[in-house]
């Protein structure tokens, strides 16, 4: 295309030479000018055409139009060219004869380049007309849209119509409406964590002492509580390491375990103590988190705190109390020997000399009221005597000291002892006692053992009806245990009271323990001493039902 | 019999001795422990009823002496004790040659029987 319109300027300017060749014949100059004026005017026109041709074919693909076109005006170019290789080939001549034969070549192109500048409008026409339905129209509704999108946000998907060009534009614009589309809900979503990360660092700074500092410990970030607890104004606190906190209470291998693990990437939890500004103490229940860079390597440390003094000197005081109770414990311990030595001491002449007091042709002889004041101070030195040792086995049985010395015993022979022993009190109360043993072996306590018996016996015999009074002891075996019971007629020992019966100093009532004295303290002994030995103890009974008291012992392997 | 009693408290050692003479026997006391481990080391006893919990010289103090230096054995001591002293405690000493312990407050009954215990 360009060879052609250098091809077509170097024939105007050759024929703009020949003006003065041709000069004699004044006449065929002038037709001559006005025809070279024509293949101007019209090489300008066709020169505007071949410009809006390039226009079009920047757009991309030529359409098959304009393509028709180029080619026919590439026809043309040849006939154009030969008309001036003609012209060419007369001026070099200097022939003036072939002056009419060059008109006629000149009328030939000037038919040519009309005929086809008239097929170039026309085609121009027709190439608008589609360009109009195929291009402009659709471009103007895509304007429309992006405008739209602009001033509204985002439109329904355009339908891809008109040229393949166009269509593959509104497929791009709606590829990219629908990418703005997701984009949109990314930036919602961003926004929400946003806020999210915002209401998290609200609840954060309200509830907890929070500090960021760098991997020296400088602080570069502190909230109002912090601020708050430790009594620093922000700007006393921004730039300073941490240690001004410190309260002297840790250790230097505290701190030094601590920067070992955040400084390992480890989370580090604990309570530190911590002084104020003032000078006082406050306690914070602490955890670091070490925040790492993208090599994994901690760049600062956010701290979150909460003061925690309150909850520190409760543990203080409870500590100290417990301390306390434990020495308490040890006091009580020594006392209750110290008690039992000097109560039984004194207690050692006065059963002493009553004992041989009464004792017939010993230190002369007593009438009877003088036997009996002696055989009432003995008798109450006897029960005192029983108290101090009940008071000393609850101890012992409370610090679990009580030590038992085990041994195998047959059942039978130690019922039958332990129903000698109690035949006394049998006869002074007139009860009718039953002994129903069967014979087991057992590896017990054999002294501990008869201590339980027999507080059992002493109880029945306190509380079985004066007339008429029944009691039976016995075994039986159960499973691999052994079943001792104490069963009396008494009273009976309603339901709701069972449960209180082996606490200790519990009197089922204070009548009861009026009547029936005692320290309270036998029962709670009794269960002391059957656990202790391996066994459980319970009570059978109920208001006027009379009592069965129970325990089991495991029964010996070898029999 | 030839008795001696260690206590520091004499209402004890006055009733035990009145008794035990008045049983037969000739009773020799002493209310400390020092003066008591000296008895022991110069005389011979048929028995001693040694007290545990004294002050400064303790029953335990005379029984370690007299073990150290071979002598429990042949001493026949009987320990009289209120405190709480354990089972272990005495069957531990026993080994070594104590011969027997009494409770406070004790049985005559008990007391005979111990004493019994050493008649020739």
């Amino acid at each position: 295309m360009n060879l052609l319109i250098t091809t077509y300027e170097s024939i105007i300017n050759t024929k703009s030479h020949g003006e003065h060749t041709f000069l004699a014949n004044a006449e065929i100059d002038e037709t001559r000018q006005n025809n070279v004026s024509d293949i101007k005017k019209a090489a300008s026109e066709f020169y505007s055409l071949i410009d809006k041709m390039h226009a079009l074919g920047k757009l991309g693909q030529t359409p098959y139009e304009i393509e028709e076109t180029i080619k026919l005006v590439e026809k043309q170019e040849h006939i154009f060219l030969e008309s001036v290789n003609l012209a060419n080939q007369m001026e070099f001549n200097g022939v003036l004869q072939k002056q009419n034969e060059l008109d006629k070549i000149t009328q030939n192109f000037m038919t040519y380049s009309i005929t086809f500048i008239g097929f170039l409008i026309a085609s121009i026409f027709g190439i608008g007309f589609l360009i109009s339905n195929s291009i402009s129209k659709p471009l103007q509704v895509l304007e429309n849209s992006i405008k739209k999108t602009i001033s509204e946000g985002l439109q329904e998907p355009l339908p891809i119509k008109g040229d393949e060009e166009i269509k593959s534009i509104i497929h791009s614009f709606n590829e990219l409406a629908t990418a703005f589309k997701e984009l949109d809900l990314l930036k919602d979503k961003e926004f929400q964590s946003i806020k999210d990360m915002t209401d998290l660092k609200h609840a954060l700074d309200s509830s907890a002492i929070v500090t960021i500092t760098d991997t020296e410990g400088t602080i570069t970030y502190v909230n109002d509580k912090f601020c708050k607890t430790s009594k620093y104004l922000k700007e006393e606190l921004l730039g300073q390491n941490h240690r001004l906190l410190k309260s002297g209470y840790h250790t230097p291998e505290f701190y030094t375990k601590m920067w070992r693990d955040i400084s390992s990437s480890f989370v580090w939890r604990g309570d530190i103590k911590n002084m104020a500004k003032d000078g006082s103490y406050y306690w914070v229940r602490t955890v670091i988190v070490p925040i790492l860079d993208k090599n994994e390597k901690p760049y600062q440390y956010i701290a979150i705190r909460y003061d925690i003094t309150n909850q520190k000197e409760t543990e203080e005081k409870l500590n100290e109390v417990f301390l306390q109770l434990k020495k308490n414990d040890k006091l009580k311990d020594e006392f209750a020997s110290m008690v039992t030595h000097e109560l039984k001491t004194p207690l050692t002449p006065i059963m002493g000399y009553c004992e041989m007091l009464r004792m017939p042709n010993l230190m002369g002889t007593l009438n009877s009221d003088q036997l009996h004041s002696i055989k009432e101070i003995e008798d109450n030195a006897k029960r005192l005597k029983v108290l101090i040792g009940d008071v000393l086995d609850a101890q012992k049985l409370d610090m679990n000291q009580m030590i038992f010395a085990k041994s195998k015993i047959s059942t039978d022979e130690f019922m039958k002892n332990v129903s000698e022993n109690v035949s006394f009190m049998m006869n002074n109360k007139n009860i009718d006692f039953v002994n129903k043993t069967e014979k087991y072996s057992i590896i017990t306590d054999k002294n501990r053992l008869a201590q339980v018996m027999h507080n059992l016996i002493s109880n029945a015999v306190d509380f079985v009806p004066n007339k008429n009074g029944k009691i039976e002891i016995g075994t039986k075996k159960e499973d691999s245990e052994i079943i001792f019971y104490v069963k009396d007629n008494g009273i009976g020992i309603s339901k709701d009271k069972q449960d209180e019966l082996f606490r200790k100093f519990y009197q089922v009532d204070t009548s009861a323990k009026r009547q029936h004295g005692g320290t309270g303290l036998g029962l709670a002994i009794c269960k002391g001493i059957v656990e202790g030995l391996g066994g459980k103890i319970w009570v059978e009974s109920d208001l006027g039902q009379g009592t069965t008291f129970c325990f089991s012992l495991p029964e010996s392997d070898d029999k | 019999m030839n008795i001696l009693i260690i206590d520091d408290n004499q209402s004890i050692t006055t009733m035990v001795s009145k008794y035990l003479r008045l049983k037969g026997n000739e009773c020799v006391v002493s209310n400390s422990g020092k003066e008591g481990l000296k008895m022991i080391l110069q005389n011979k006893y048929d028995l001693v009823i040694l007290d545990i919990s004294m002050p400064e010289f303790t029953g335990r103090d005379i029984i370690e002496h007299l073990e150290k230096n071979g002598i429990l054995q042949e001493k026949n001591i009987v320990l009289f004790t209120a405190s709480a002293i354990s089972t272990d405690e005495i069957d531990n000493m026993m080994k070594k040659g104590l011969k027997g312990a009494l409770r406070k407050p004790v049985d005559l009954e008990d007391l005979d029987n111990t004493v019994a215990r050493f008649q020739k």
